[in-house]
């Protein structure tokens, strides 16, 4: 009875262990959090070229074999306007 | 910006149904002024506009900017185009060979005052990129310094080096809203007595391909950019190296 107790003392350490609350780096954690907030607040830290802006007024589908579904109902011709980079990026 | 004027707008929405698309990321460069400010404005960017048929083939194009009433303008006479096929008057047969002929032109002749500079082909856009690829670029850099001398400014004992403002000043030049009218509006000149010919010459040996199969061409032949350099033509003036991919 004795020899079953002691053997489940480690046992029972093991499993109260597991249950704990993994340690936290709290110094790591005081660096990061500022980081996060800098990169989450408005326009901090966005560049012109990765905010989004509607391309213009045009109506625009979706992408080219859209506008051609359209273009066999309207009768209309299809316009496909090409460039490097996206027309919805402020900067293009 | 074209599609932001409501002529132009309203025009292409009520004329064609339209799409836009990205042939690939545009080479950017960034001024950091290091108090947490940037300004960011894109290098070596242009455009192509392909009118299609409604299943996809091109009958059209227009390579490189021009200004909001002459893209209407040019774009009025794709229409007229398009009212051709769609009559039905040409049997589809002859209709490649009826385009090709209309597209085919006398050969182009390059006038010494409207060539093309070098960078960015457009002149609008070259007039602010030049100077930010001319700075960026090492050689100019190295020949500057090499040759720099000292300047006292104003008397008042700050001296600097020519070399650094030689360098710097067209990159602060480059600075510039994105388009200069003026370069606009030879843009404009030049696809009225060049460009539109150039892009006719081309379309006529691919009359009624659909835009995937021909725009590398178009981009290559038409805007002088090899969409398969990754640097595209920025190496090695700019980036130094040897001529050529990287």
């Amino acid at each position: 009875m004795l020899h079953r107790a002691l053997f489940a003392l480690p046992l029972l350490a093991l499993a109260s262990l597991s249950f704990q609350e993994p340690r936290r780096d709290i110094g790591k954690a005081l660096v990061e959090r500022r980081i996060e907030n800098a990169l989450t607040a408005d326009g901090a830290g966005t560049s012109l070229a990765s905010r989004k802006v509607a391309p213009g007024l045009v109506h625009w589908h979706p992408d080219f074999e859209a506008a051609c579904a359209a273009a066999r109902t309207s009768g209309k011709p299809v316009l496909l306007f090409q460039l490097l980079g996206r027309l919805d990026d402020e900067l293009c | 910006m074209l599609f932001s004027q409501p002529e132009v707008a309203s025009f292409l929405s009520d004329s064609f149904e339209c799409a836009w698309e990205s042939v690939r990321p545009v080479p950017r460069v960034t001024i950091d002024f290091g108090n947490g400010h940037t300004l960011e404005r894109t290098l070596r960017g242009n455009i192509a506009t392909y009118v299609c048929t409604s299943d996809g083939r091109t009958f059209d194009l227009i390579a490189g900017l021009v200004d909001g009433p002459e893209y209407i303008s040019r774009l009025k006479q794709s229409l007229t185009l398009h009212d051709f096929i769609s009559s039905g008057k040409p049997r589809e047969a002859s209709l490649e060979d009826s385009l090709a002929r209309w597209h085919r032109a006398t050969p182009p002749v390059v006038r010494e005052e409207l060539r093309r500079p070098e960078g960015n082909m457009n002149f609008s856009k070259n007039s602010i990129e030049r100077p930010i690829e001319r700075s960026l670029s090492p050689l100019f850099a190295s020949t500057e310094a090499s040759n720099g001398s000292v300047l006292d400014l104003n008397g008042s004992g700050l001296r600097f080096a020519a070399s650094k403002i030689r360098v710097e000043s067209p990159l602060v030049n480059g600075l510039r809203p994105a388009l200069d009218e003026s370069g606009l509006a030879r843009d404009t000149l030049f696809a009225r007595e060049e460009g539109y010919r150039l892009a006719h010459a081309f379309l006529a040996t691919r009359v009624l391909q659909p835009p995937s199969e021909m725009y590398r061409d178009a981009y290559r032949e038409l805007l002088h950019v090899d969409l398969d350099d990754p640097y595209l033509g920025l190496a090695p003036d700019v980036l130094g190296g040897e001529p050529g991919r990287h």
